[in-house]
């Protein structure tokens, strides 16, 4: 009996962190004085702004770089991004929509089993680390693709990384170590 | 101020505060000699330390005073900071004191002298390292307790990182860092105190001995650690102790214990925060909860026992019976599944369906969003694949929720509320939730579905023909509880094709520009504001 060894799982994208330049000044006091859905941060110099669709938090700094966080695809984050610019360019800047990049994306699996963490860092080590006292899940580092793998024992594991492609390749080398110190109910 | 020992040139204790125009200075009476001058301190400690052995008694203290310094300060450093490349040049004073604080943590913790030893020479290995050369004074003090603790897991000792910083009365924060930056820098390895260590380390800082308690309070400390101990791996079990702190697990473990020994009526009314005064130890604040969870997992275990059946067994009354249940919990857990995980179910599929790995497949949603992030990987099938792999794996399966109504047969299934669903693959079985158990997965806009079914349907797990479908018997809590996601609108639910290129409409735009009223009315209003903090600040 030969066993099916396609094994599919789910990587649920649950954050994406893009930048951007407008390359011209932005002058924060008009933005949040005609702007709706405005924090400004006087504080830290920048303004946060929310846009409903897609669900993104924007901080926009006055020399024009701006960061988007929210997103659930590296596309969305592009359309909110250009939505902002867009709304910017309405605001009455000269705006250009420049130097657009995904820096982060989070994403979160879940495996079908549960894991064992002290027997998964120690066949791991040094990339894995487990601390019980300080956090409760294991921490995996994959130096290639720049992914941080947060492995938790009840089989969750929460995934960072430059781009989405790299998720999915940081779960599937991560797969066969965690398929292999799973824990099996009596 | 204290004066210093003796004067190094004769010998003789008779030494005073002198001080030469505005400069301090201690000065030997009988023969003259300055014992030291310049120091911005003048403290017993300042002093001692030139007085100590492992200082030069031929160097001239000026070279250690503010001057000497300065005058040192044109010398060109090396690139880890240090004025020579001496690797054989005496231990400056923090790192003197940093070996006393090593070894008084050694002797509180009563380590042996070999482990002692070895936390001494990795102190003085981390402090000449380059990482910790130039920090601050906080941290290489608590770069000692991180050594401490290294040393201690490398030797199996149970001791907490908690312990370490309260001795230290440091920072758990910075204790954490320094901890991590040690065994990545030095690159030493150090297993983590298990909970089951640390039982007998816990169970003997309660004080239930006959002298200081009364005889029906007092316990044995063998039995009392023997009983924890049994507590605490079943917590282990029932996921009590996955992601906590140690310490209030192992304070409600020993109340259990204590209790279940000798379940006497004063003993059952002594509550916890009353035991742990009772027994001169503080009482953590999580621990009322492990407490409860404790005595959960026990009440659901005890309900097999033969003698307890019909008997209405809840939180106050289970002590009493622990003993038994933990004495038989092997087999008290093999019936609690078979009695309380899910129905029997006849096997109808075909072999190949019986392994592991399809039974994770029952995980997967069919795409919706158009986004193709294919995962496969190959799974080995584990030799003789027996009841209880697959149960734990169907159990699994269960949990991630209601993944598996989205089987091949639906067609696409509402992406779960929280993020867009990447990808799966189709499956060769699609698997329905088991009945008897809503199941509360992750996923939100799933859960709706899943228990929409309610009990009346019937699992198709893959099984082994004529076998019983179980469940474990203690799931992790955040699959017991689920945290509630926002429901996010039907039109984000089922997913949209978006590409990042599409045209922005001006009326997408304008819901987020002020019309020129509001912006005047806000102007307005902040003007106001500003008007009355002004005066508040004026009047304060």
């Amino acid at each position: 009996m030969e066993p099916d060894n396609d094994v599919a799982l789910d990587i649920i994208i649950t954050n994406v962190v893009c930048v951007f330049k407008t390359r011209c000044h932005l002058n924060l006091r008009k933005i949040a004085l005609e702007g709706s859905n405005v924090i400004y941060k006087r504080d830290f110099g920048k303004v946060l702004m929310k846009l409903r669709k897609p669900k993104i938090t924007a901080s926009i700094w006055s020399s024009g770089k701006i960061i988007c966080a929210g997103a659930t695809s590296e596309e969305d984050a592009k359309l909110g991004a250009r939505r902002l610019a867009r709304c910017l360019q309405k605001l009455g800047f000269k705006v250009k929509f420049t130097e657009f990049k995904v820096v982060n994306v989070l994403a979160v699996c879940t495996m079908p089993f549960q894991i064992r963490l002290p027997e998964f860092t120690k066949s791991n080590r040094p990339l894995a680390s487990y601390e019980p006292e300080l956090h409760p899940a294991a921490l995996y580092r994959i130096k290639d693709i720049k992914a941080t793998l947060q492995v938790f024992s009840t089989g969750s594991i929460t995934v960072t990384a430059p781009n989405v492609q790299f998720i999915a390749t940081a779960v599937e080398q991560t797969y066969p170590l965690v398929f292999e110190c799973r824990k099996i109910h009596i | 101020m204290a004066a210093a020992q003796s004067c190094p040139e004769c010998g003789s204790s008779n030494i005073i505060d002198d001080s030469h125009h505005s400069q301090a200075q201690l000065v030997c009476v009988d023969c003259g000699s300055v014992v030291s001058e310049g120091l911005l301190t003048t403290t017993l400690s300042e002093e001692q330390y030139h007085m100590t052995s492992h200082s030069n008694q031929h160097s001239r203290y000026s070279e250690r005073s503010v001057l000497g310094k300065q005058l040192y300060r044109n010398q060109n450093r090396s690139e880890s900071g240090a004025y020579s490349e001496r690797t054989d040049k005496e231990p400056c004073r923090n790192q003197i004191r940093g070996l006393q604080r090593v070894s008084t943590l050694c002797h509180i913790l009563r380590f042996p002298p070999g482990v002692e030893d070895s936390s001494r020479s990795l102190f003085e290995r981390a402090y000449r390292h380059p990482a910790f050369l130039g920090v601050s004074l906080e941290r290489k003090e608590v770069l000692a307790g991180c050594c401490v603790l290294l040393v201690g897991r490398q030797y199996s000792w149970p001791v907490t990182m908690g312990t370490i910083s309260s001795l230290l009365q440091a920072n758990p924060g910075l204790m954490a860092g320094v901890y991590l930056e040690l065994v990545e820098k030095l690159g030493v390895e150090a297993p983590p105190t298990t909970i089951t260590q640390l039982v007998r380390s816990h169970c003997s800082s309660f004080q239930l001995s006959t002298a200081s308690v009364p005889d029906q309070f007092s316990e044995c400390l063998s039995k009392l650690v023997d009983r924890a101990s049994n507590l605490v791996e079943l917590a282990g079990e029932a996921w009590i102790v996955t992601g906590r702190h140690p310490v209030p697990i192992l304070t409600a473990a020993v109340y259990l214990s204590w209790l279940s020994l000798r379940p006497v009526a004063p003993r059952l009314a002594t509550s916890l925060s009353r035991f742990c005064k009772l027994a001169g130890v503080p009482l953590p604040l999580p621990a009322h909860k492990r407490l409860a969870e404790l005595q959960d997992a026990l009440c659901k275990l005890g309900k097999e026992l033969p003698w307890l059946r019909g008997v209405k067994l809840d939180r106050k009354v289970v002590a009493k019976h622990a003993g038994d249940i933990l004495k038989h919990r092997a087999v008290l857990l093999r019936r609690a599944m078979e009695s309380q995980g899910g129905e029997e179910v006849e096997d109808s599929e075909q072999a190949p369906q019986r392994t592991l790995g399809a039974a994770e497949q029952a995980a997967c949603v069919t795409a919706h969003s158009g986004a193709s992030l294919s995962l496969v990987g190959s799974v080995t099938q584990c030799a003789g694949c027996e009841d209880k792999e697959l149960e734990g794996a169907a159990a699994a399966a269960l949990n991630t929720g209601g993944n598996e109504k989205g089987g091949s047969a639906q067609g696409s299934l509402s992406s779960p509320a929280g993020g867009s669903v990447v990808q799966c693959s189709s499956a060769e079985g699609s698997v329905k939730p088991a009945a008897m158990v809503p199941v509360k997965g992750t996923i939100n806009s799933a859960q709706d579905l899943v228990e929409t079914e309610g009990p009346g349907n019937c699992g198709t797990l893959p099984l082994p023909a004529g076998g019983k479908r179980r469940r474990p018997v203690f799931l992790p809590p955040c699959i017991v509880n689920p945290p509630k996601r926002r429901q996010r609108d039907e039109e984000e639910s089922r997913g949209r094709e978006v590409t990042g290129d599409e045209e922005i409409s001006d009326s997408e735009i304008e819901q987020y520009i002020r019309t020129p009223d509001e912006m005047r009315q806000f102007a307005e209003t902040q003007s106001r504001l500003d008007e009355c903090r002004a005066e508040v600040s004026r009047g304060t």
